[in-house]
């Protein structure tokens, strides 16, 4: 039954009975769909309280059935093609008809970028991971990002700790700092609750950068249509995004004020500030569609993964198999700085001066060696 | 076991010692034993089957270089159990009045805070990869056993009533702003909530997967989120060959480390022997450690 529900999602709501059929007992059920959608919220339509409720009412009224199930779907405005989602998807794009919207039936402009073609793709990462690797797949995702235009303004006072060089000695010192520090800029967001993927990071910067240089265009058409069965649905609304990327740019702020407070001091350590107030406003975003390659390789029995950005064909990341030849040169360079240390201690306290000289190179000398150790036994190298 | 009548649909629910809150299996009315009433009772749905998600387990896993090549082939799915375990969960909106310090310079100044903070509702969850898993309220429904039921899960009752959840809570939102201030400099003497605004408790029962797979004799487990496909904890055997690579690199290390030693004191350069020895015993031992190993264990999510 097509219907509205009380929190103004369009969807289609099924109840089925099981036991003996009944005269009127179809039209009974199509008006408890009616009623069950336009007096509940989506979330509720869930509830076995509800269906209970039904069952309690078929019985009332004479029908001799033993259970009850309701279903519920999304209905897409336009071609009324029923939709499965998550109940998490806010917005869709309907793989039948193209036409993107929310959850309550109205139109949302989705921008998109046209993705780059599969061989592309594949040949991009083989092509960085230096190896002569068999594809295995190569999934393309269009993954949804609020881009926000935001403004920021953060006033401060700080206290800098710098150092002073008098003579051969050098003298933590202190001063004050303070000024306004303000930033203007797009941030983007990943509209996901599970935001996490590979290359993630190196993908936000390569969507902001062609955000700005090649904008993307509204989705629509055929384009819809064929990107449709890879959108990941937005799952986080412009109201909670711009929640977390008010905090966000806090934090940045913060930074930005740290670092601008060391600057009237060439040997600032570090600043620690007393006053800070932030000022942060963010502007209507855009929701925009970026497509991206997550590619799968295997070379010499193991696989490798490598991600590509499907607007351009950049590389965010790729793994990149390490020979048995560089892991032994590895170790042995583990070897090298510890013979290395050794020699270094050797000289050092010959000398007379050596004092807390020797622990910091023992520390950089260990660090090393067990640095080395450590990446002849990682998994992979990988280049962004 | 004691039982409770369903106050809706009259039937006799039993329940464990210490259980707060329980949930009729028949109509999923939420039943509660000790503390208050929950503002709502929500479930995440099984977005993900459990093939699903051990494909994407296992994909992941044969990209460390010591899982065995032949993972995927070899591996078999042994059973698993789809489990909803309950969380308290509670939005809250905040404001701090603070007072503190920075460099010995007196500080003053209000902060505030949004956020959805989630407790585990039992006991048992407590210490496991569970209490600190995170997930969103967007996209929890209205708690449904015959849902429950048919995919197959059980529903385990809370033990932690909501009033002690609630301080479990309200710690953890103190260290989220003490960590937020302390990352400014600020030495804190005074932390004191102004104004307080807190919607919930939400009871929220999250499908957790707990399976166990076999690869070459040994058994192995993992954990991941039936609602996002997150992996919370697994268990990944260590190939053999890369094992006995790893012990042989070590014992060569350790060789080498005492060659060191004797050289030192062969040219008379006792540092070189007691620096570059030892820091070699270190490189031996951790690769020793690599080698000895018979599974790894990680929590971080499968993206990463």
């Amino acid at each position: 039954m097509p219907a509205s529900t009380r929190d103004g999602r369009v969807v289609y709501v099924s109840v089925t009975a099981y036991g003996e059929a009944a005269p009127g007992l179809i039209g009974y059920l199509e008006q408890a769909a009616r009623s069950l959608a336009e007096e509940y919220e989506y979330r509720e339509l869930f509830s076995d309280v509800l269906r209970h409720k039904i069952l309690n009412e078929l019985r009332k009224a004479g029908f001799n059935v033993e259970g009850v199930e309701v279903a519920v779907s999304y209905r897409c405005p336009v071609c009324g093609a029923s939709v499965e989602l998550n109940p998490e998807a806010i917005v869709y794009v309907c793989p039948y008809c193209g036409w993107s919207g929310d959850v309550f039936g109205r139109k949302v402009e989705l921008l998109a970028w046209h993705p780059i073609p599969e061989e592309d793709a594949v040949r991009a990462v083989i092509s960085a991971s230096g190896r002569r690797g068999r594809p295995l797949e190569a999934v393309l995702k269009m993954i949804p990002y609020w881009i926000f235009p935001v403004e920021a303004t953060a006033r401060y006072k700080a206290r800098v700790v710098y150092e002073e060089v008098r003579g051969k000695r050098r003298i933590r010192r202190e001063g004050e700092a303070s000024g306004t520090v303000s930033e203007r800029t797009l941030y983007p967001f990943v509209a996901r609750l599970n935001a996490e993927f590979y290359g993630d990071r190196e993908m936000c910067g390569n969507v902001l950068y062609n955000y700005k240089k090649r904008p993307p265009a509204p989705l629509q058409g055929d384009l819809a249509k064929r990107v449709a069965g890879h959108v990941l649905a937005p799952e986080v609304d412009k109201e909670d995004a711009a929640l977390i990327v008010r905090d966000r740019m806090e934090d940045i702020m913060v930074r930005k004020a740290k670092s601008h407070a060391k600057r009237g001091y060439p040997r600032a350590i570090d600043a620690y500030l007393y006053e800070f107030s932030c000022d942060v406003k963010v502007g209507e975003p855009r929701l925009v569609l970026a497509p991206y390659w997550f590619v799968i390789y295997e070379w010499r029995g193991s696989i490798y993964s490598g991600a590509v950005s499907g607007i351009d064909g950049d590389i965010l990341k790729v793994e990149v198999p390490i020979s048995p030849h560089e892991r032994a040169f590895r170790l042995v360079g583990a070897w090298a700085a510890a013979a290395l240390t050794g020699l270094a201690a050797e000289f050092v306290l010959g000398t007379r001066e050596a004092g807390e000289g020797v622990l910091v190179l023992l520390l950089i000398g260990a660090t090393t060696a067990l640095g080395l150790a450590r990446s002849a036994f990682a998994e992979a190298k990988v280049r962004r | 076991m004691s039982s409770v009548r369903c106050p809706y649909c009259g039937a006799t629910v039993r329940y464990g010692k210490g259980d707060v809150i329980v949930t009729c299996p028949y109509c999923g009315t939420t039943i509660v034993i000790a503390g208050k009433q929950p503002t709502r009772h929500l479930m995440g749905r099984v977005n993900y089957g459990v093939n699903e998600v051990y494909s994407f387990f296992k994909e992941w896993a044969l990209r460390k270089p010591e899982a065995p090549n032949d993972l995927p082939g070899r591996a078999r799915l042994r059973d698993y159990t789809l489990t909803f375990y309950p969380y308290w969960v509670y939005k809250v909106d905040v404001v701090f009045r603070y007072e503190g310090s920075v460099r010995g310079r007196r500080t003053r100044g209000t902060e505030s805070e949004k956020v959805v903070v989630s407790v585990p509702a039992n006991t048992s969850m407590y210490g496991t990869p569970l209490e600190e898993h995170r997930f969103s309220l967007r996209g929890k429904v209205f708690f449904s056993s015959s849902y429950a039921a048919r995919v197959g899960g059980t529903v385990l009752n809370a033990n932690v009533t909501s009033d002690k959840a609630w301080e479990e809570a309200w710690s953890k939102i103190v260290r989220i702003v003490e960590e937020k201030l302390k990352a400014r400099g600020i030495e804190l003497s005074r932390l004191v909530a102004e104004e307080c605004h807190v919607d919930g408790p939400y009871y929220v029962h999250v499908p957790i997967y707990a399976a166990t797979y076999e690869y070459d004799g040994g058994t192995y487990k993992f954990l991941a989120d039936a609602t996002d496909n997150r992996i919370i904890y697994s268990e990944i055997p260590l190939g053999k060959g890369f094992r006995a690579l790893a012990l042989a690199a070590s014992a060569v290390t350790g060789v080498v480390a005492f060659g060191f030693f004797g050289l030192g004191l062969l040219l008379k350069a006792p540092a070189f022997a007691l620096v570059s020895s030892p820091t070699t015993l270190l490189v031996a031992a951790y690769v020793a450690y690599k080698g000895l190993r018979t599974k790894m264990v990680t929590t971080r999510p499968y993206a990463e």
